[in-house]
């Protein structure tokens, strides 16, 4: 096995699933998952060296599907609030509704913009939390705080999130108990 | 925070929604299609530079130890450099100390054998003025087995041991003759003990005897000896920094007895705390302070390699001086073994 082999299957291989789940999950559309997949693993070449000196290499990683992932959300909704401003200029029928109304968009498209509404580290949190179920020391890790930091992330993440969505109008489930987090 | 804690209790509706949506099965063809992804990387890592560098070894041992160790190791690495820097720090400060008279004293007693040319420059007077022009008299002294000793003094070589003088013979009669008074003198002065000591040949016995002390002195104001004082005078002989960064320079001024006043410079290695150089000089007044004598004497110190037993033993140098086919120059060094088996009378 050569070198480049034996680093692949030390730093990319044990999380491969992981990379694979946290951008088809937060990117939905395949082909805006796909390109993410590519600046991803560009920006992991750009940073081989630094990742295998990294002490912990694959909470680096993950780090960096997570931001990747989190600035497309945030980009896409940015692009996305352009366009409702400029449709509005041209139909003048937006402008007394909510942005991104449930009636616009579908769920997903505003469960998304909600989440790019979020600080970084909130929404870095609550994405690891959703996408692949973490553990909060994971989340500590990959995040580079405490394990209580990272907890605080997000828990004042989910409720701001709920706010949110709440406000988009996605409130009309009645499951009291779900409360495993 | 309040009314955020309560939104979120009322909307468990909503998170369970974004809980859904984030956790959905990731389809079969999107999945395939990044794993093909991956496997290109994979591909394609091969001609990464860092894979390059890594397959040549292309990182020193410092980096390696740095960067590719566990982080456990980089605080270690750090104390050990701390740790180094102190012990350099203090071996520079602590080794760069000169050495003191009695561990050059130490030393040289330590020596096995040691070889030494006197030349003696007696700028003597009969009558005055002084003649600073006089030619010093050379006297070789070998000493070693414990304070055995050989002395050529011009025609003479004279075997010692302990302080006590076996035999002299004459080159040129190639018989025994009298010792001369400057070779009983170094025989005295190199003592009797087992060792050859560097105060030994620097004391000097107070000139006064007893009967030359005046009766109105109180008694016990002279003492035989003479007083010594040494003082560490590197930096006014020697004023060049690199050169008195090898030598160190003691001064003793063994004071007045008498008519006489009795001077000592000693030049030591730093390093090696061996002397390599003494300079002895008397003066000598007459009754109205007129400088009469003023013998000086400049000692050499090598430390070459041990001579053999032979090279001190009198009864093997008398068979040779018996031998009519040995020449006078052979029998000067007889016995002695030349460093680098060079035949140069040199020591």
């Amino acid at each position: 096995m050569g070198k480049s082999d034996e680093l692949y299957e030390r730093l990319i291989r044990p999380i491969e699933k992981r990379m694979i789940g946290i951008v088809t999950r937060i990117v939905r559309d395949p082909e805006d998952a796909a390109d993410l997949f590519q600046e991803i693993l560009a920006l992991i070449w750009a940073r081989l060296e630094r990742i295998d000196r990294h002490p912990n290499p694959h909470a680096y990683i993950i780090r960096i599907c997570i931001t990747r992932s989190y600035d497309a959300l945030r980009k896409r909704a940015r692009r996305r609030r352009r366009e409702i401003r400029l449709e509005s200029i041209k139909a003048k029928i937006w402008s007394a509704r909510p942005l991104g109304g449930v009636k616009e968009v579908d769920k997903a498209t505003a469960i998304r913009e909600a989440i790019a509404q979020l600080p970084p580290n909130q929404g870095h949190a609550v994405l690891l939390r959703l996408t692949e179920d973490s553990p909060y020391r994971t989340i500590a890790g990959v995040l580079g705080c405490s394990e209580a930091t990272a907890r605080s992330h997000f828990s004042k993440g989910k409720a701001r999130l709920v706010k949110l969505l709440s406000e988009l109008g996605i409130s009309s489930y009645k499951e009291e108990t779900y409360s495993e987090y | 925070m309040n009314t955020e804690k309560k939104d979120h209790i009322k909307n468990n509706g909503a998170w369970k929604a974004v809980h859904e949506d984030l956790s959905t099965e990731v389809s079969e063809p999107l999945e395939k299609q990044l794993q093909k992804t991956l496997h290109a990387f994979r591909q394609d890592m091969r001609e990464h530079p860092y894979v390059r560098r890594l397959e040549r070894h292309e990182f020193p041992l410092k980096r390696r130890l740095i960067f590719f160790s566990r982080s456990w190791v980089r605080p270690l690495l750090a104390a050990g450099m701390g740790l180094a820097i102190v012990v350099i720090a203090v071996f520079l400060i602590l080794g760069n100390k000169p050495p003191t008279w009695a561990q050059v004293q130490e030393r040289f007693r330590s020596m096995p054998f040691v070889a030494t040319k006197i030349y003696i420059r007696d700028i003597k007077l009969d009558g005055y003025p002084l003649n600073p022009l006089a030619e010093p008299k050379l006297v070789e002294v070998w000493a070693g087995y414990g304070n055995r000793m050989r002395i050529r003094s011009g025609n003479a070589v004279t075997f010692a041991d302990k302080g006590q003088i076996l035999s002299t013979f004459d080159l040129i009669t190639r018989s025994e003759t009298d010792t001369d008074s400057v070779t009983y003198f170094l025989v005295n002065k190199f003592g009797k003990s087992d060792t050859i000591s560097l105060d030994s040949i620097l004391m000097v016995k107070n000139p006064l005897s007893p009967d030359h002390i005046p009766e109105w002195f109180p008694k016990g104001f002279f003492s035989r000896e003479w007083s010594s004082k040494r003082v560490d005078t590197t930096p006014l002989v020697i004023s060049d920094p690199v050169a008195s960064k090898e030598l160190v320079v003691f001064d003793h001024d063994f004071g007045y007895a008498g008519l006489k006043t009795l001077k000592a410079r000693i030049w030591a290695l730093r390093d090696s705390r061996l002397p390599i150089r003494v300079i002895v000089w008397l003066r000598d007044y007459d009754s109205d302070w007129r400088l009469i004598r003023s013998p000086v004497w400049e000692i050499v110190f090598t430390y070459s390699k041990k001579q053999p037993k032979e090279f001190f033993d009198p009864q093997a140098f008398a068979a040779k001086l018996k031998d009519p086919a040995i020449s006078m120059q052979s029998l000067v060094y007889m016995f002695y073994e030349y460093p680098g088996g060079d035949s140069l009378p040199i020591n």
